[in-house]
């Protein structure tokens, strides 16, 4: 479909896509928008919009009952930032972009804790090549109700394993493992070997 | 209007011949340009109406189409110009009842172009024996560095080639193919990283993965994506000043991000923090936006800088 101009669906989209790119998330919003309103529920336009933090015409009355917007719950997470509250910063990013698509500039920032929390483990850790060992008994363990990802780590701690290779061999994430990783230091069920 | 008259009215050459191949209608514009009139050429067998080499080529195209039902393609010189050549049968409930010749007059250079890309391809090969060689006897386990230098050329010659076949294609009036298939971009990363070690050393910059092992499966044109993001890191090792460390990480978002990949790259200033977001180079950007990807800076004055690139699947 295209307009009185000529231009299609497919060019919208990509004029978009260049608006971004030059810096101008609203005129690439109105591109993508337009697009909607010729093509109803087009999955790229709303994924490209949502991208943005914003929302189809339709969406936009509607969405205080969707929940806080991103750039609110991004004011607060810098707000908790800057409180020195990085691990909540990062809770509270994560938890609200289940379920639907996360803006573009709320991922910055989750990444940068990701990144900055990555690290921070591994420097009080001493390192990828420091070795984890479990500072208590299975009895103990049972008292703690352990998320899953965290009890599988700890069957793989051994006192033998570095950190790099307890991620390798564990399979998951790398940044699901440290951070994990990092809560079960925090809590004194792991520790580091001499 | 009947269809012949329409064809009258083209400024590119057309024959049509019936099943047999034989011409029941030219248009002007051939008989102006190739000297013979229509009358002469009713009945005549296509091919017969060219010369040389091009009936050669017309008439093994001709046949082609007649038996396979499908358009082939050829090129002829006829009096100093270059064509292009689509023969396509006509069909009517399955049954062929006819053949249509369109020929284009080549761009200038068109022939050149083939015969360069022809050239090229000898030694590409070469260069590709060479290197798998020099991987074998020098790029073993003792010297993980050279290993990855030598199949970063290998991955680049791969893309020439590509590339090399699409240009064919382009030449022989097809549309290239859009190369959306399944790669791993997890290992796309890790090469890049591995690739870039050293001049990141050189630079003084640490070059952290932060990638899982695998993430098999995502679609899309994997060259391409590894090009882009290649150039993200070096614009980035080249910045001035440099960064103390750049964490290049990948990451598959939920089923509510339509499977999309999210690529980042976040940056640890060196003393004091950033101005603000790091700005790709305008070769980027239009790397970025052919791959329908959505690319997003941010600076933070404690956790550094990052650019994410968001990509969907087909990208």
């Amino acid at each position: 479909m295209s307009d009185s101009t000529g231009r299609s669906v497919a060019q919208w989209l990509s004029e978009g896509l260049e608006q971004l790119a030059a810096g101008e998330p609203e005129k690439a919003a109105g591109l993508w928008r337009r697009v909607l309103e010729v093509e109803p529920g087009h999955p790229v336009a709303l994924d490209y919009l949502a991208s943005v933090g914003q929302t189809a015409p339709d969406d936009a009355e509607g969405g205080a009952d969707a929940g806080p917007q991103p750039a609110e719950l991004r004011e607060e997470a810098l707000e908790l930032l800057s409180g020195g509250l990085i691990d909540e910063a990062f809770e509270l990013l994560t938890t609200p972009t289940e379920g639907r698509a996360a803006e573009l500039e709320t991922l910055c920032l989750l990444e940068l804790l990701r990144t900055y929390l990555y690290d921070d483990v591994l420097t009080r850790v001493g390192g990828g090549e420091a070795v984890p060992v479990v500072e208590m008994t299975a009895e103990d363990l049972m008292k703690f109700n352990l998320p899953s990802g965290a009890g599988f780590l700890i069957s793989r701690i051994d006192g033998l394993t570095s950190v790099e290779d307890l991620v390798a061999v564990s399979g998951m994430d790398p940044f699901e493992a440290v951070h994990t990783l990092g809560r079960l230091l925090d809590v004194d069920i792991v520790g580091v070997a001499e | 209007m009947s269809d012949a008259a329409l064809i009258d009215y083209l400024d590119a050459p057309v024959l049509v011949g019936d099943p047999d191949a034989n011409a029941v209608h030219v248009n002007p514009a051939f008989e102006r340009r190739f000297g013979i009139q229509g009358a002469q050429s009713l009945g005549t067998p296509l091919a017969e109406l060219f010369e040389g080499g091009a009936r050669e080529a017309m008439l093994a195209s001709v046949a082609s189409a007649c038996e396979r039902g499908e358009s082939a393609r050829c090129r002829i010189r006829e009096r100093g110009v270059g064509y292009s050549a689509l023969i396509s049968p006509i069909l009517q409930n399955g049954e062929g009842v006819g053949v249509v010749v369109l020929l284009t007059e080549e761009v200038e250079g068109a022939e050149l172009l083939v015969g360069l890309r022809r050239q090229l391809e000898a030694p590409a090969d070469e260069i590709a024996v060479t290197l798998e060689t020099l991987i074998e006897e020098t790029g073993g386990r003792r010297n993980p560095g050279h290993r990855a230098r030598l199949e970063d050329a290998l991955r680049n010659l791969e893309r020439l080639r590509k590339s090399l076949d699409e240009m064919g294609a382009v030449l022989a009036g097809k549309t290239p193919e859009v190369r959306a298939e399944p790669f791993d971009p997890a290992r796309v990363v890790r090469q890049i990283a591995d690739g870039l070690r050293e001049r990141a050393e050189v630079r003084g910059v640490e070059l952290q993965l932060l990638a899982p092992a695998t993430l098999e499966g995502f679609c899309g044109d994997g060259t391409v994506v590894e090009a882009v993001l290649r150039r993200m890191v070096e614009a980035r090792l080249l910045a001035e000043p440099a960064p103390l460390r750049i964490t290049l990480g990948v990451r598959a978002l939920g089923e509510s991000d339509g499977g999309a990949l999210l690529v980042s790259l976040t940056e640890k200033a060196r003393d004091d923090s950033f101005e603000g977001p790091f700005e790709d180079p305008a070769a980027v950007q239009e790397g970025l936006a052919g791959l329908g990807a959505l690319a997003h800076g941010y600076s933070h004055p404690r956790l550094g800088r990052t650019t994410v690139v968001r990509l969907l699947p087909g990208s």
